[in-house]
């Protein structure tokens, strides 16, 4: 546990490519926060609908912030969506995502 | 480079369906010696006391009541004091564990895959499933612990099928594959390649075989019961963090109605991964050798309840284009 700040060491979790070695090249520490910064992208992206925010933390965690209803940190992108939920009062569903279809071939 | 943790295979199957004999059957060949056997009921199975452990049930269910979230303590235990082994001792080769007959294999599946520590020296293999040849009609029908053993798969083998008519068997067999098209299926002949399953290396095959044979772009589609399944073949590569998020927030929405995804994705780098998902439980990913051909799709098999192939193909496309925001809805 870091000393200054309280946090744990860094998560293991499916989704990061820095917990898949064994799938992913070995990420130097510029990368991972590269990683973690798009993933940010990706979950503001898909979250902006439902008022929320989305910040890394020291590299390790996640904070999920409401406009009005105050925020949350959580360990891993599993853990962003139940917190996403509870601040927002309102369901998060992939199958419920707006916005055209791609047109063309699929694929 | 060759993954040297243990390998892991949880071996369940219906009431009648031929574990005990199995396991009898592959033990007393000489390229399964070393194998620690871990089963909720000792059977009269005839190994060596030191390969054989005895776990009670003590699943424990966490808050939210799922079977595939609940820890069994006693299973955890025993991993992890295999996996904190000193190195140079007697560890097994691999393990075998067997559950009961009505066992649920998600809650062992989730106590393997939600214990970090053990994954250090311990790999999860897969589930290998036995198959009543007589009985499974009738067991798909009437029990759906048998279901949810099937659709847990990575490898089915048919038993007592030389009580059955040929027909009779194709039929168990298409049967199977149409329920859970991700799995290999074997019958008793094919024990040598169980062995190979068994010794952790042949993971990568079936999975390698579907993405050379299902390259049409919406897949074939099966119904049985509540549960259907279908193939989605993606042709172009992938951005992992895309499908990792979208993948996370399916299971979150979804989880108990996600019997099964499994396949092959094509990504950004070239590499086939492989993805495993078990309701809310999701594997880490796992990099497979090479491509079969020269061809590069991802295919993705889901065995879903109540959710439309097209409305998984519409939101998987949406999100790997593109990140649509998501429609709020009230909770």
């Amino acid at each position: 546990m870091c000393g200054f700040c309280g946090v744990w060491g860094a998560k293991n979790h499916w989704s990061l490519k820095s917990s898949n070695p064994g799938v992913f090249m070995a990420l130097s520490s510029t990368e991972r926060m590269r990683e973690r910064y798009a993933l940010c992208a990706i979950l503001n992206e898909t979250l902006r609908g439902h008022h929320l925010k989305v910040r890394d933390w020291s590299g390790e965690q996640w904070i999920v912030e409401h406009v009005s209803n105050g925020s949350e940190i959580v360990d891993s992108i599993a853990a962003v969506w139940p917190a996403a939920e509870k601040l927002s009062k309102r369901r998060v569903d992939p199958l419920q995502a707006g916005g055209e279809q791609r047109g063309g071939e699929r694929g | 480079m060759a993954d040297a943790r243990i390998p892991l295979t949880i071996v369940t199957g219906f009431l009648g369906s031929g574990k005990t004999t199995l396991l009898r059957e592959i033990l007393a060949r000489p390229e399964m010696a070393d194998t620690l056997i871990l089963m909720n009921e000792v059977a009269e199975i005839g190994i060596d006391d030191r390969l054989l452990k005895r776990l009670t049930d003590d699943t424990v269910l966490l808050d939210n009541g799922c079977v595939c979230c609940s820890v069994k303590d006693d299973l955890k235990r025993v991993l992890l004091e295999i996996a904190e082994a000193p190195p140079g001792g007697c560890a097994p080769r691999r393990i075998v564990l067997e559950t009961t007959g009505l066992a649920d294999p998600r809650a062992f599946l989730a106590t393997v895959v939600g214990t970090p520590m053990i994954g250090s020296n311990i790999r999860l293999n897969g589930v290998l499933t036995l198959v009543d040849s007589v009985n499974a009609k009738r067991n798909l029908a009437d029990f759906p612990e048998f279901t949810g053993q099937l659709t847990v798969a990575d490898y089915v083998l048919l038993t007592k099928a030389d009580l059955v008519s040929p027909e009779e068997l194709a039929d168990v067999r298409a049967l199977v594959q149409k329920l859970n098209p991700a799995a290999a299926t074997a019958d008793w002949s094919g024990l040598d390649r169980l062995c190979v399953f068994l010794n952790g290396s042949s993971q990568s095959g079936a999975l390698l075989k579907l993405a050379g044979t299902h390259t049409d772009h919406a897949g074939h589609h099966h119904r049985h019961a509540d549960a259907h399944s279908f193939c989605i073949t993606l042709r172009e590569a992938c951005d992992w963090s895309r499908f990792a998020i979208w993948l996370s927030m399916f299971v979150h929405a979804h989880g108990e109605d996600i019997l099964r995804i499994k396949g092959i994705l094509y990504l950004e780098n070239g590499a086939p991964v492989a993805v495993n998902c078990v309701q809310h439980l999701v594997y880490f990913p796992e990099h497979l050798p090479s491509w079969p051909g020269e061809e590069r799709t991802s295919v993705l098999v889901f065995i879903l309840r109540n959710i439309t192939q097209d409305a998984v193909m519409r939101s998987l496309d949406s999100f790997l284009a593109r990140t649509p925001a998501l429609e709020p809805e009230r909770a």
